[in-house]
């Protein structure tokens, strides 16, 4: 998994995901986004166009860092699943929960 | 018939499901249905991890058997007693506020399986793991889960 700051627009922080997001990889994002609410960001939107998988330890890091920016009034938005990814978000029931977009710009329109 | 064995320890996690999608992927499974496949491991494997040997280190061996349309995987440790089919699964439909993911990786196991077996056997965990090569299919078969 690789991820990287992929910009700021409006009032939101935008971070690109890539690979996989597994057991092994979910903490270290875990870590990436706890920094970025620890520095005061409120909107991030999490583009996961690069991402091919994704476990329930992955889900379980975007709920933990979701809720934490909840409590802060801040939001995450989703942008660009695909395929299996796609898929686990829908049966897990993700997709009901946490905003979903099409593109990181149709997150963006909506804020 | 192809086999890993390893101690269960989060390291050998990546080394565990590269072994798996590779045997899969030579059997001709598509690339999404060995994506599924490493999913439903990967949910057993860090289960096993986190809970089959509290007070020691212990190992984990992995058989995979290919015929015809099935993939199959037989997962086995000598860790504490558990079948994880056994466990509950996770509410779906709760808020976000309230929600535990505890129990999401068995919900995908089943998700992503067409059977699965448990056997306690000789002091050893034997989860079997069968995949038919469309996932679809089989879901049809079995039912709608929940």
């Amino acid at each position: 998994m690789k991820i990287h700051h992929a910009g700021r627009k409006k009032d939101c922080i935008v971070v690109g995901v890539e690979g996989r997001m597994d057991a092994v990889s979910a903490p270290e994002f875990e870590k990436f986004l706890n920094n970025l609410i620890d520095e005061g960001a409120l909107k991030v939107v999490v583009d996961l166009e690069a991402l091919d998988y994704i476990s329930s330890a992955g889900l379980r890091s975007i709920l933990i860092t979701a809720k934490k920016i909840q409590s802060k009034n801040g939001e995450i938005l989703i942008a660009s699943l695909h395929d299996t990814v796609k898929e686990i978000f829908e049966i897990s029931g993700f997709s009901t929960i946490i905003p979903i977009h099409a593109s990181v710009d149709a997150a963006l329109e909506s804020t | 018939m192809a086999k890993i064995e390893l101690s269960a320890e989060m390291e050998n996690l990546e080394g565990f499901l590269d072994f798996i999608v590779k045997e899969a992927g030579r059997e001709g499974f598509s690339t999404r249905r060995v994506s599924e496949i490493r999913l439903a491991a990967e949910e057993v494997l860090v289960n096993i991890f986190s809970y089959a040997y509290p007070k020691a280190s212990g190992a984990v061996s992995v058989n995979c058997f290919a015929k015809e349309d099935l993939f199959t995987l037989e997962i086995r440790d000598s860790g504490i007693p558990f079948n994880i089919m056994t466990a509950s699964g996770p509410d779906v439909s709760s808020p976000l506020l309230e929600r535990d993911v505890g129990g999401l990786g068995i919900y995908f196991i089943k998700k992503m399986t067409t059977e699965t077996r448990y056997h306690r056997d000789k002091g050893q965990n034997r989860l079997t793991l069968i995949f038919e090569k469309c996932r679809q299919k089989s879901n049809e078969r079995k039912g709608k889960w929940q």
